[in-house]
């Protein structure tokens, strides 16, 4: 399966595709910017003050994933949009 | 398939209480260590004499496994199912795709303990090993994660 089963199989190939390994390696492998770290650190701060808790924190993880994946309802709010 | 209405919390708990072997890992184990990203399911990693214990303790959450435990052990991994869906990597060890063999008795060895709540633990790779499991695959999305975790090990982070 898929780790990615909302997404039509066509897409989930391309988010599970494999890089070669010496692009991976090199995307890896290059430092760390200034501006990564201080992101990164500013994330898990906002994420381990909001969320303390490791139960918490997957709690959040799942309904993150639940809003994500919800349909897009789209509502028509003018003429235009209604079509006519 | 009958509909359940999924307890993480009683799934942690079951997992805790049967005493398996297993640990928490993929994108869920980035989330317990404090890195928000998105996941569908849950990634194990179980001792591989552990399969039937762990199938045992979870049918009562109506998780159920998608083949024999001896199948499972020659193949390396199963999936327990029901509405969630639990990836569980029955290995003794993995491979990168770079060759760096990753054995499970050394990543349990080093694993971390993190506090589910009061009751509950859960056990995670240490952030090094977490890392050398992103490699296995070598997806684009391992490098986000592999970056997000060089970058919380190095600012001293990891501690839950």
């Amino acid at each position: 399966m898929s780790s990615q089963p909302n997404l039509a199989p066509e897409v989930a190939g391309q988010v599970d595709r494999a890089l070669p390994a010496d692009e991976f390696d090199r995307r890896v492998s290059a430092p760390l910017t200034e501006e990564e770290l201080a992101a990164t650190e500013a994330l898990v701060r906002w994420f381990t003050r909001r969320y303390p808790s490791v139960r918490e924190r997957l709690d959040y993880a799942r309904r993150a994933w639940r809003r994500w994946t919800r349909p897009v309802r789209i509502v028509p709010r003018g003429p235009e949009d209604r079509g006519e | 398939m009958e509909r359940t209405e999924f307890d993480e919390g009683e799934f942690f708990r079951s997992l805790a209480a049967s005493g398996v072997r297993v640990m928490l890992i993929g994108r869920r184990a980035l989330v317990a260590y404090g890195l928000p990203v998105l996941t569908a399911d849950y990634d194990l990693w179980l001792h591989v004499d552990d399969v039937q214990t762990l199938n045992e303790a979870l049918r009562p959450l109506g998780l159920l496994p998608d083949r024999p435990v001896a199948d499972a052990r020659a193949r390396g991994r199963y999936v327990l199912e029901n509405d969630e869906h639990v990836d569980v990597m029955v290995a003794r060890a993995a491979s990168t795709k770079d060759g760096v063999r990753v054995l499970f008795d050394d990543v349990w060895a080093r694993r971390r303990t993190l506090q589910y709540d009061q009751q509950t633990m859960i056990a995670v790779p240490c952030i090094e090993d977490l890392i050398l499991t992103k490699r296995w695959a070598m997806r684009d999305r391992d490098v986000a994660d592999i970056r997000l975790l060089e970058a919380l090990k190095a600012r001293g982070g990891g501690q839950p």
